[in-house]
């Protein structure tokens, strides 16, 4: 009997010391005593699930393990540079591209930085940086000049969150840097060369008015026949044609005077009252008329009858600079073979302008910046085409007029454009 | 009494001559002058009874050389018309304002102009 109880238990004791040892896979060997049976078994019982448990943990740990490589190649990797400060002004980690962007081949030399002495250009900036991320708890695309290790001036895009402590209270920050250096160069450049461009067109404009002013004063003086008579029938006609194409000439040509002050700030409105209907949105009708039949779309006119009725108080020529533009773009983006509507509205205060279109449309983080300078979507059906100036000007108009446009889109199927101006 | 002297300041000659013809049509006698300090020079010699003066111009500009007739006791009560290709809104820009107010001209007017219109101008100037 001793033996029977004594062989078990020794058996029992073997086997915790083998699980005590790591090897999980260990199982009791009992072959008698009822009890010991019970117990081997709930022995064995437990030393699987324990096996099991661990195993477990193994693969969370492996699991964790990869996750963190993942990141880390992440952090590693990514173009933007990435890093975690404390709120007095020293790095605690960043990645490489963040030394790479600064010019910095030693990471400790570049966390050993005093950030708002030897990283930022103008000292200043960190402190309204400070104040607008401690405000906010966070800062997006804050635009800020940085010295790389070479002194070169580099500018960066931040982009950042504040880092708190159990007790909330804010211990630095951490955030992305994006280059933009060469962004803003190459806006520069293209700022230069429209400059350069609305110059130019002021002066050709102005140099026009030259052979302009000949060509009047010697038609209207042939066709007042105050320098000899004028023989015949065709030549009245011809005369009095010459005089109609130098006045539509001079015409086109203040328009493109006025439109190269747009830059300046010295473009001034002249507001006189007109029927929009008759004087801008029928001739653009006849002008788009091909290049509307070539993308097989048409013009639809929301509440035609009001529309035509409608005179507005506003610069005839600048609106009809917004409706080029509007157009323009609806026939360029717009679907072939889609709809382009063009409608008005009014309530209290505004008159309210439409101009849409059917076609991919524009997403929707998009919608605000497509009226900033020089900004055009990426657009594989026409690459580089316009001179990404065409709502910004719409905006620019909009605004001397003290009103607003802005843009809707559903994407895949529409967008349009709208612009209010304040009633008279 | 005689024709009535205008001198015609303009470094354009299409310009002066178009002019010379519009005004001898209406008997007017013309010179022509077509620089600034030319204008200046021949307004001395030859006393015209008024000036039609560009503004845009080589050597000295019509800006300076309205400035120097108005500031010559000699030549400060003969009328000046401006001929401005500057801009159609010439009296309301910033630009011309700055430098129009300086500009102690009679009138002015835009180019291209209707000669018709620089005729009666000029005749209202001569008048006073």
């Amino acid at each position: 009997m001793a033996r029977s109880i004594s062989k078990p238990v020794a058996e029992l004791a073997h086997a915790t010391e083998e699980i005590s040892r790591g090897h999980l896979d260990y199982q009791v060997k009992i072959r008698s005593g009822d009890e010991f049976i019970a117990l081997g078994l709930s022995f064995n019982k437990m030393a699987k699930k324990l096996q099991k448990a661990l195993g477990e943990k193994d693969l969370i740990n492996e699991d964790l393990k990869k996750s963190e490589e993942k990141y880390r190649t992440l952090f590693e990797r990514v173009q933007h540079g990435i890093f975690i400060s404390t709120r007095e002004g020293k790095f605690i980690d960043c990645n490489q591209a963040m030394l790479d962007m600064l010019g910095y081949e030693n990471k400790e030399e570049f966390l050993r930085l005093d950030i708002t002495q030897d990283l930022y250009l103008n000292p200043k900036d960190r402190e309204i940086f400070q104040s607008l991320i401690e405000r906010d708890a966070f800062v997006k695309d804050f635009e800020v000049d940085f010295k790389r290790k070479d002194g070169e001036k580099i500018t960066i895009l931040l982009t950042a969150h504040t880092r708190r402590d159990e007790k909330g209270k804010i211990i630095g920050y951490e955030g992305l840097n994006s280059d933009i250096t060469e962004r803003r160069r190459l806006e520069e450049n293209l700022r230069d060369l429209n400059a350069r461009y609305l110059e130019l067109l002021g002066f050709a404009s102005h140099e026009l008015k030259q052979p302009t002013a000949v060509l009047k004063g010697y038609l209207i003086m042939l066709r007042d026949e105050t320098i000899g008579l004028l023989n015949t029938e065709k030549q009245r006609q011809a005369v009095n044609a010459m005089l109609r194409s130098v006045d539509k000439f001079t015409d086109m040509n203040n328009k493109y005077l006025r439109l190269s002050k747009i830059e300046s700030g010295e473009l001034e409105i002249v507001k006189k009252r007109f029927n929009l209907f008759q004087e801008v949105i029928n001739p653009m009708r006849r002008r788009e008329r091909i290049r509307l039949d070539k993308a097989k779309m048409r013009f639809n006119i929301e509440n035609q009858e009001d529309f035509e009725k409608l005179e507005i108080m506003a610069d005839s020529l600048l609106i009809e600079v917004v409706y080029a533009n509007l157009v323009t773009n609806a026939i360029k983006y717009g679907k072939e073979g889609g709809e382009i509507s063009l409608g008005f509205k009014e309530n209290e205060k505004s008159l309210i302008f439409n101009v849409k279109n059917e076609g991919d449309g524009i997403p929707q983080d998009k919608l605000e910046v497509i009226f900033k300078k020089f900004v055009r979507l990426v657009d594989e059906k026409s690459p580089l085409k316009g001179s990404g100036l065409g709502l910004y000007n719409t905006k620019k108009i909009t605004e001397i007029h003290d009103g607003r446009i802005w843009a809707e889109s559903e994407e895949g199927k529409w967008v349009n454009f709208i612009f209010a101006l304040p009633k008279d | 009494m005689g024709k009535k002297k205008i001198l015609v300041v303009d470094d354009e000659p299409e310009i002066v001559e178009m002019l010379r013809m519009c005004l001898e049509t209406a008997s007017y006698e013309v010179v022509a002058a077509y620089n600034g300090q030319e204008g200046i020079d021949k307004t001395k010699k030859e006393r015209p009874d008024a000036i039609i003066l560009d503004l845009m111009m080589p050597e000295k500009d019509g800006f300076v050389a309205c400035r120097e007739l108005k500031n010559d006791p000699e030549c400060a009560h003969i009328p000046i018309l401006v001929l401005t290709a500057i801009s159609e809104h010439f009296a309301h820009t910033r630009y011309a304002k700055s430098m129009g107010l300086e500009l102690e001209a009679e009138d002015y007017i835009d180019k291209p102009m209707d000669p018709n219109v620089l005729l009666e101008r000029l005749a209202k100037l001569l008048k006073k």
